[in-house]
């Protein structure tokens, strides 16, 4: 046996270009439907497990995929914005409470979720390293993030700055980690999360800048009456908040005005959902109430539909090229020919000239196999990506 | 001592080989002239046991070749005869030395140990190969592939040898050389030699020449027959 292993194996390496592309190409057709059903399954798990713990999501009438996928996982494009007021508007009806998430910004590549303390709990984040958000300026990351920035409770953040041309457009504001949540192999893990406020003081609704009552430049004062005071640009603010000029941070206009993405709302049973929803039913209503569950399954069809014509096609490839190989292999056999005479003139039998054909062609689908199933594998350990790769880029 | 007797090997009904009697001593070196194409190799093969006679009785040493079965011929083969082809047919994957090595990993009663390696060495550097051991084929010159085959047939210890125009893609340089090398390791070892060949000017290292077509009865290729198929 060692013999027949050896002889395959000199074979095998004196034509490396023919082995390799053999290898590569039975490798493919196994990797390829193998590793889409697994990205399709894990995504579908995935999807399915987040969708079934947020009852209802709110937003603004459009996409309505769109809204669901970015209150679940925050990376596609934030929906068109919603007045925080819609959150009183909920929780008045008395059918449910509500929880804010504004998703419009980034650090880095990772999502800057805006939200309230209730948010940890609905989702049962926990903080496994440092505190929870207590001032205005703080954040939490999740544990790939932390992992990915080499982020520890204590460092700076910088939010993303949109758009450097625009002068009226956002500025980076730096944040201090407070703390890093347990790792829970959902969206969570690649977030960053903001109280609310801090995410409207990135926004440009709230500010902290010198006292202009102490400012001794003249130049700042631009116009003052008894209640109010017109300050030059030249003023300076502030892009971290510290305890020293926190004080100094406010906001302008009526904090129910201020811009949210959605809305997770939380109905204590089916009932009240249904009451909930059928008061957002109305023609003129600006926003929607979505049940996400809904809308992954029928997201979930639709990747299963093109899973199924995609391994169809990948398995007619996969008979091509199986006959392509045996086709390669029964032109080797001929071209060896001579060779096989030699081994048989020498004294070598036919069975053993079979098995040394059948070591290599065993090597060559061994070694195919082994490289499918490491990708497949390593495809699993990417898990928490192949969500990203298949769903949320596609949509 | 090779003995022959009353031999018939036919291909369909277009050439028939027949032997009345035929016999070769120990230590003899035997060479069978005829031109190409007259069924010298045939004959060799049959010897060998690689063909099997219609009929007729071929002894090697004290086994009768034509009465074994066709596994008992090759463990025969590889045990006790060293081939040589006029082609090289070196394997073009494997390196100098593990051609020479090949007849030990084509059957499982072949022990490959350490001294069949030791000897495949000492083979190298008798015929003036040794500092070619790790190359493949294609790097080895027309001379040197033939005395890497020749290595290869010797390396079970053959006591009788079989060579089918072992020079006869060789240039008249290497001709001498890779002959005398051979002569030289058959005489010190006293191997039974069989040659076939179609080159006169060998033929005065041989104890005995044998016209093929005088001393073998052979039928050529009748054209009636062919036409008559055709």
């Amino acid at each position: 046996m060692l013999d027949n292993l050896f002889l395959a194996w000199q074979y095998l390496t004196f034509y490396r270009a023919r082995t390799t592309i053999l290898v590569a190409s039975l490798t493919l057709i196994v990797f390829l439907p193998a590793g889409l059903d697994v990205v399709v399954r894990t995504s579908a798990e995935q999807l399915q497990n987040r969708a079934s713990t947020t009852p209802l999501v709110l937003g603004a009438k459009g996409s309505q995929l769109d809204l669901v996928l970015n209150a679940l996982y925050f990376e596609t494009d934030p929906p068109t914005p919603i007045e925080l007021g819609e959150s009183t508007r909920v929780n008045q009806t008395g059918y449910a409470d509500s929880i804010p998430l504004h998703t419009r910004f980034h650090v880095d590549r990772w999502p800057l979720v805006g939200t309230t303390l209730d948010y940890f709990e609905f989702r049962n984040l926990k903080v496994v390293e440092g505190a929870t958000i207590s001032i205005l300026g703080d954040c939490v990351v999740g544990a790939t993030v932390a992992k990915a920035m080499k982020l520890k409770p204590g460092d700076y953040v910088g939010s993303k700055a949109e758009g450097f041309v625009n002068l009226a457009g956002t500025y980076p504001l730096e944040m201090r980690v407070t703390g890093i949540l347990e790792a829970t192999g959902t969206p969570d893990d690649r977030a960053v999360f903001i109280d609310l406020k801090t995410a409207w003081v990135i926004e440009g609704l709230g500010h902290g800048h010198q006292d202009v009552a102490e400012a001794n430049d003249d130049e700042l004062i631009l116009d003052q009456d008894a209640t109010n005071i017109s300050v030059s640009p030249k003023i300076f603010q502030y892009n971290r908040i510290t305890a020293d000029n926190i004080q100094s941070f406010h906001f302008h206009g009526d904090e129910s005005d201020f811009p949210i993405s959605s809305l997770l709302i939380l109905p204590p049973d089916g009932r009240s959902s249904d009451l909930l929803r059928g008061q957002y039913l109305g023609k003129d209503e600006r926003v929607q109430v979505l049940v996400p569950q809904d809308h992954i399954d029928g997201l979930l069809d639709t990747v299963l539909k093109v899973r199924t014509f995609i391994i169809a096609g990948a398995f007619l490839v996969g008979l091509s090229t199986l006959l392509t190989f045996t086709l390669v292999i029964v032109l080797s056999l001929r071209l060896r020919q001579r060779e096989l005479q030699t081994l048989a003139k020498i004294g070598c039998s036919r069975i053993r000239i079979l098995s040394f054909v059948f070591c290599e062609l065993s090597m060559v689908i061994g070694i195919a196999l082994l490289l499918a199933t490491c990708g497949v594998m390593g495809l699993q350990l990417l898990e928490d990506q192949a969500v990203r790769w298949l769903i949320l880029t596609a949509a | 001592m090779i003995k022959v007797s009353a031999l018939k090997f036919a291909y369909s009904r277009e050439f028939e080989l027949a032997v009345e009697s035929l016999e070769i001593e120990e230590g003899e070196k035997v060479a069978i002239v005829g031109p190409s194409g007259s069924g010298k190799t045939t004959l060799l093969n049959l010897l060998a046991g690689i063909l099997t006679p219609q009929s007729g009785v071929i002894q090697i040493g004290k086994t009768e070749v034509s009465g074994l079965s066709d596994a008992q011929r090759r463990l025969f083969r590889l045990q006790n005869l060293g081939l040589v082809f006029q082609e090289f047919e070196l394997v073009e994957y494997l390196t100098t030395l593990d051609n020479i090595l090949l007849p030990f990993r084509l059957h499982n009663a072949m022990r490959l140990d350490p001294s069949v390696k030791q000897r495949a060495i000492e083979l190298t550097q008798r015929l003036e190969v040794s500092d070619k051991l790790h190359r493949l084929p294609a790097r080895l010159s027309q001379g040197e592939r033939q005395r890497v085959a020749i290595c290869r047939a010797l390396i079970n210890t053959p006591k009788y040898l079989f060579t089918d125009e072992p020079t006869g893609n060789l240039d008249p340089i290497n001709k001498m050389r890779v002959l005398d090398l051979l002569m030289d390791v058959v005489k010190s070892d006293r191997h039974t030699l069989v040659t076939v060949t179609h080159d006169h000017d060998l033929l005065k290292q041989f104890d005995r020449v044998i016209d093929f077509e005088s001393f073998f009865r052979t039928t050529p290729p009748n054209p009636e027959i062919e036409s008559a198929s055709t």
